[in-house]
């Protein structure tokens, strides 16, 4: 749930960055927090075990700009990946406004990624959120390894699209990231669908990284408009 | 690049001058009646709502969400022994000590005392101030929106400003 704060002039959102273990979700905030100037983020917090895999989350505030005036503050947090700490996972993903799912991109990890996409569905479910209606964006990420798999494999894998009913959403919206492909189509057989949008990264050397961060921070705020 | 607004959003709150000075009031009045050194409300989410005293060198923004996350995690401990919550949790130092006590389910009430206080008197005087907070929160949280305090009255029309906020 977003804030908006009329007395200290501030917009609070909060995205969870979620995903199989070891996929890179920690990494992701640790190249932000590196990047951006220190007057514009706070600590990055991690409730990690002694072997750094996250316990409960990885937090860090950043301030992204200003919007009318409001100075916009984004609270990234990431989920523990592993299968076992699901409580922990749900517990952060209470009144988010979006989501980065940060998927492994190596062959052996295709369960795994199908698995956490489950299970955020679920979790989201158990509020009574709807994946398809919140700000959501995919990150294929380590597309350095020799064992990625392409990118329209990964795509018919995890972002296969969901219907689209509504009749006026019923259009073809190009995908503003990828030159030639859309978010919303029709597919062979009539059916529309829409696609969340999704990026490649290499996040331990940063590639990709706020080109994720700002679409779903991007598509947060005009979710407010 | 552009892109589409987002298909539909998460409830938001709206937090106006008047909602910020009635809550800080509230803080205002329950810091020095607790003897603590300082206050803060933090929704469910770990957002700051509102902040009296100081603690030094501490990040604000960062405690309050982890306060927050420490309390959720105590509900959910409480589920498990078949507690629908603990409405308390204290952490006692041996120069500062916290209290967080629940605020009508909706937000956190966080208290940072020293040796001028002791855990019984936070505890005899946050519980009539989490009521007052929680009647303040109520009333925010339950009214509809007013045209100053309407998030998509705000934002409207701001698209190429956000586009433009993103150009970096």
């Amino acid at each position: 749930m977003s804030m908006i704060n009329y007395a200290s002039r501030e917009i609070n959102c909060k995205l969870v960055y979620y995903g199989p273990g070891l996929g890179g979700k920690t990494t992701n905030l640790e190249y932000v927090y590196g990047k951006v100037k220190p007057e514009t983020r706070g600590k990055l917090i991690s409730l990690a075990t002694e072997n750094e895999r996250t316990l409960f989350f990885d937090f860090l505030p950043v301030d992204l700009g200003t919007v009318r005036g409001f100075r916009t503050r984004f609270h990234l947090y990431t989920v523990p990946g592993q299968v076992y700490y699901n409580a922990s996972r749900k517990l952060i993903l209470k009144n988010v406004d979006g989501i980065v799912f940060v998927s492994d991109s190596q062959a052996e990890r295709l369960e795994a990624n199908q698995e956490s996409m489950q299970n955020l569905y679920d979790n989201l479910g158990e509020y009574g959120y709807d994946l398809t209606r919140i700000p959501f964006v995919i990150q294929y990420n380590k597309r350095d390894l020799p064992n990625a798999m392409p990118i329209p494999e990964l795509q018919s894998a995890l972002n296969p699209g969901w219907p689209v009913t509504e009749q006026a959403k019923q259009r073809v919206t190009p995908d503003p990231y990828h030159a030639g492909e859309n978010l919303v189509d029709q597919i062979p057989g009539g059916q529309w669908v829409e696609r969340t949008p999704h990026f490649e990264a290499v996040a331990i050397r940063g590639d990709g990284v706020f080109d994720t961060l700002k679409a779903v921070s991007k598509l947060v705020l005009k979710a407010l408009t | 690049v552009t892109v589409a607004p987002a298909p539909g959003a998460q409830r938001q709150l709206a937090i106006t001058r008047e909602d910020s000075d009635a809550l800080t009031d509230r803080l205002d009045a329950y810091v020095p009646a607790a003897r603590a050194r300082a206050a803060l409300l933090v929704d469910r989410a770990g957002q700051l709502l509102a902040v009296t005293g100081t603690i030094e060198n501490v990040d604000i923004i960062t405690f309050a969400t982890l306060a927050s996350a420490d309390f959720n995690a105590n509900e959910q401990l409480a589920r498990l022994v078949g507690e629908t919550e603990f409405r308390t949790l204290l952490h006692r130092g041996e120069v500062l000590s916290v209290d967080l006590a629940d605020v009508a389910g909706r937000a956190v009430l966080i208290t940072v005392f020293d040796s001028s206080s002791t855990p019984g008197l936070v505890r005899y005087t946050a519980e009539p101030a989490a009521r007052e907070l929680a009647d303040v929160l109520g009333e925010m949280i339950e009214r509809k929106p007013r045209p100053d305090d309407d998030a998509h009255r705000l934002l409207a029309g701001a698209e190429e400003e956000i586009d433009k906020m993103f150009d970096w």
